[in-house]
């Protein structure tokens, strides 16, 4: 009664997951946020900064978070992970007064224009790794911006934006991404 | 462990008949299973070893625990990963011009549905109507009918209504349900951006990307009418930025009773499995293969007219099915405002039924451009869609040409302009389409939503849709029913007759909607819809011709009917505390369809309300009770009353450890046997039982 598809289901069956390899994606979705920090972290570590950045090679690279509280416990895990040769120190500013001494901002989209600006203007003409999460954001100057497409992240990049302050992105990265702004 | 394994393969008969007498309803040659029964036994036992190899062998660590590093992964993997965020709110449908719901994952699984046609009874608008064991009437916003012809039912953004008669075989559309994303159902003409046929309704099944699909599931369950079935699929990923699944299913369904309590004789078994694969290479560009094959073998015991005596036999019909689909696309993101999509797909099936014989292959090339410019949202595509089909000629159906090929090409238009920045949008659309029956058909939609608060949506909407002829209207003649000669001296058989000349069928829809969505707590959504319909099929008398030993009235094909229909959909969500969740839908619909005499009545009243329990973290009950109205179905010629049904399906399912849910679901609960729908000919009028099953899952 009933045909042998029986063969042709056991067949696919049988194709073994042992030889595929890689990690694990969860099923269910995950705190926006806390995928955010990882993708800073990977961010930082494809940036060239250029010399003088930094006060040594044993110097801290300083990720500077900028935003309301929800950011901080995902951010905070990314604190003394290895980026190169050094440590990542992330720092949580509140007002716009810290933020000197950071390599790479990181700016909540809770942030209105007048703190937008502000922070920008602190870090004008110096080489900081700028990342946000709004428009406003890209069009003050921003350099990555995330974006959400489909329940996942992407991103956007103005790679002159780096350029100018002689920041170095790696193209992997500029790959993966979405280019934006004039070349 | 052998004989569980050999009890387990008992559940799928090995009786195989390779040649076989339709006269005399027997088989010639039988296949000796013992050899393929060895095979099967050694090639479970292998699959499930490997399984359980697949689990106990962790790559990282830290991934066995539970615990997610998502610190370890690359940017590509971290590019695959769902995101939720607080305050996310459904941006794409509470935005949309048009009477919208969408069946999530989390309803499928609780709502203890093991088909797509069972879960549809949740929607409101549509009407969906057990015929028995094998088969299900679906219908949306009047016409009630198992060839139901104004409905597109895609899975994947692969169409399977089939043109032989403009509808869907809902037996042979299956997918795993556990990995269904979400089911979105449109109500009304969707003509303008979905596909041909898109009259009453659009069905988009969607399955979840491979990235989200990823370890094993397996799932496996018996009761009493699902006698026994078995899922399992594994989803790995193959490097970086790809992500592949495998998936195989079978399940055997046991009959049901006829009115006065005897066996049906509707029994049935499938088999399916496919595959999926997703990749991204790049930020812009992203590919998906998959493909699915099915066989199965369904029972029917059906009344065949004949124009010698006995006049009317009753057939234990073994029917066939088997088919099997493959697509391919590509989507391609041009920039932050512009977005590319193209798809291809080859479908195949193959029916072998007593009184219908069928072949159908299918190709379809497609693609969609989305771009958003200053105030404008548009997208805009094409279409080719080519089919080929054989039919087997049998005494009850006759297709002349028994072979053809028909060509469909389309163009579609749509244009989504903010008038009021945040406030008024109109969207404007059109598809052309030609088709190789009545030639070129335009399909205008013009929406208007506005959005005077927040938590408020008001939409209303003109649109006009076709719906295009199908081969048997063109070019079958249906033996429909053979009256005994008593008093006439000869049987006179009643045929209905194929019209080369049949029209496509026109709808004009005026829609009204009202959508409130205040907080996460409650929301609710309201349609109001009037159809009016043109060009609708009907018979006239043609003559009556002397065809020797009988006589034949002929009953041709035409296009002369017109009716309203006008109705109001209402849907309700609310979370009255954290632990307790109610989903109403109700529908009212007020139809005249039925006097055409094609289709039966629909229901007037239909109500569905699900309560969701959560009565502790590792614990569910959910309670869903729905009420039918009333109707007269029409069998053969004459209206077969159906009576109003209450039912109630219960389901309690506990999460003893994680990764594992056993769940036991008790269906149509209130009544003992009752008739849903009766089939215009061919079936017998089946009663749908009260029914239970159990089924384990495990997730690894």
């Amino acid at each position: 009664m009933y045909p042998s598809g029986r063969s042709l289901v056991v067949g696919m069956l049988l194709l073994l997951p042992a030889f595929f390899g890689a990690a694990e994606i969860p099923a269910q979705s995950v705190d926006e946020y806390r995928v955010k920090a990882a993708f800073v972290l990977n961010f930082v570590r494809f940036t060239q900064w250029p010399d003088g950045s930094f006060a040594g090679t044993d110097a801290p690279c300083i990720l500077c978070v900028v935003g309301d509280r929800a950011l901080e416990s995902a951010f905070r895990t990314l604190d003394g992970e290895k980026v190169g040769a050094r440590l990542l120190h992330v720092r949580f500013v509140r007002g716009t007064d810290d933020c000197r001494g950071c390599n790479a901002i990181f700016m909540g989209k809770d942030l209105g224009r007048s703190a937008l600006s502000d922070i920008f203007t602190a870090v004008k003409d110096t080489p900081v790794l700028t990342i946000g999460e709004t428009e406003e954001f890209m069009r003050r100057g921003g350099m990555i911006r995330f974006f959400v497409q489909e329940g996942r992240l992407r991103f956007e990049i103005n790679p002159k934006k780096a350029w100018q302050q002689h920041i170095k992105l790696s193209s992997r990265l500029l790959n993966l991404a979405v280019l934006s702004g004039d070349r | 462990m052998v004989t569980a394994f050999r009890a387990l393969a008992h559940l799928f008969e090995v009786e195989f008949c390779l040649l076989r007498d339709e006269k005399k309803h027997r088989c010639h040659m039988f296949v000796s299973t013992r050899r393929k029964t060895i095979i099967f036994h050694a090639a479970l036992i292998a699959s499930v070893l490997t399984f359980a190899a697949g689990a106990a062998l962790c790559r990282p660590a830290s991934l066995c625990a539970g615990e997610l590093d998502l610190t370890r992964m690359s940017i590509e993997e971290l590019m695959s990963i769902k995101v939720t965020s607080v305050n996310k709110r459904e941006q794409n449908l509470s935005d949309s011009a048009a009477a919208v719901f969408v069946i999530s994952n989390e309803d499928l699984r609780r709502s203890g549905v093991t088909n797509i046609a069972d879960a549809l009874r949740m929607v409101p608008g549509m009407n969906v109507a057990r015929i028995d064991s094998n088969k299900w009437a679906v219908n949306c916003r009047g016409g009630a009918s198992r060839f139901n012809d104004k409905l597109l039912v895609l899975i994947d953004g692969r169409s399977v209504y089939t043109s032989s008669f403009s509808g869907v075989y809902w037996e042979v559309q299956d997918v795993m349900l556990e990995d269904v994303e979400r089911i979105e159902v449109i109500r009304g003409p969707g003509a303008s951006i979905w596909g041909a046929n898109a009259v009453n309704g659009v069905i988009n099944i969607i399955t979840k990307h491979t990235a989200d699909t990823q370890g094993g599931l397996v799932s496996m369950g018996g009761g009493t009418e699902e006698q026994g079935f078995v899922s399992a699929r594994y989803g790995a990923s193959l490097k970086e930025g790809t992500y592949g699944r495998l998936y195989a299913k079978g399940f055997k369904r046991d009959q049901f009773v006829t009115r006065t309590g005897g066996d049906a004789g509707d029994d049935w078994g499938m088999l399916r499995s496919g595959f999926r694969l997703d990749s991204r290479t790049g930020a812009t560009d992203s590919f998906t293969v998959q493909g699915d094959m099915y066989q199965g073998g369904i029972d029917q015991r059906i009344d065949l007219q004949s124009t010698a005596a006995p006049y009317s036999l009753a057939v234990e019909d073994d029917v066939t099915v088997s088919g099997g689909n493959l697509l391919a696309r590509w989507q391609k993101t041009l920039s932050r405002t512009s977005e590319f999509e193209a798809q291809a797909y080859y479908d195949r099936t193959v029916r072998k039924e007593t009184w219908e014989e069928e072949e159908r292959d299918s190709f379809d090339l497609s693609f969609q451009h989305h771009v958003k410019r200053g105030r404008h949202d548009i997208v805009w595509g094409g279409r080719l869609y080519h089919t080929h089909d054989d039919f087997t000629n049998s005494s009850v159906l006759v297709i002349d040409p028994a072979s053809s090929s028909d060509d469909l090409y389309s163009l579609f238009f749509q244009d989504e302009i903010e008038i009021s920045p945040k406030r008024v949008w109109l969207t404007l659309g059109s598809k052309f389409e030609h088709n190789d029956y009545s030639g070129y058909e335009v399909q205008p939609t013009a929406r208007l939503l506005w959005a005077p608060h927040r938590s408020h949506r008001l939409w209303t909407a003109i649109s006009r849709a076709t719906r295009t002829p199908s081969r048997v209207e063109q070019d079958g003649t249906l033996l429909n029913a053979v009256v005994p000669p008593v008093p006439s001296p000869l049987p006179v058989a009643v045929t209905v007759a194929g019209n080369p000349g049949f029209d496509t069928e026109e709808l004009t829809a005026y829609e009204l909607g009202y959508r409130y969505m205040a907080s996460r707590k409650f929301s609710a959504d309201i349609t109001v819809f009037y159809h009016d319909y043109d060009n609708l099929r009907r018979t006239y008398l043609e003559g009556t011709v002397f065809r020797g030993t009988y006589l034949e009235r002929i009953l041709r094909f035409t296009n002369t009917f017109s009716a309203r229909t006008s109705g109001a959909e209402m849907s309700g969500t609310w979370q009255a505390v954290e632990w307790l969740k109610f989903d109403l839908a109700y529908t009212c619909l007020d139809s005249d369809m039925e006097e055409g005499e094609m289709v039966g009545e629909e229901p007037t009243h239909t109500v569905s309300l699900r309560t969701a329990v959560n009565l502790r973290k590792d614990l569910d009950l959910d309670i869903w009770v729905r009420y039918v109205d009333g109707v007269d179905r029409i069998y053969v010629t004459d209206p077969y009353p159906i009576d109003a049904y209450m039912t109630l399906d219960l389901r309690l399912a506990w999460r003893p450890v994680s990764g594992v849910e056993l769940a036991v679901v008790g269906q149509d609960l209130l009544n003992g046997d009752h008739l849903e729908f009766v089939q215009e000919n061919f079936t017998r009028p089946t009663e749908i039982e009260r029914r239970v099953y159990g089924t384990v899952t495990y997730r690894f």
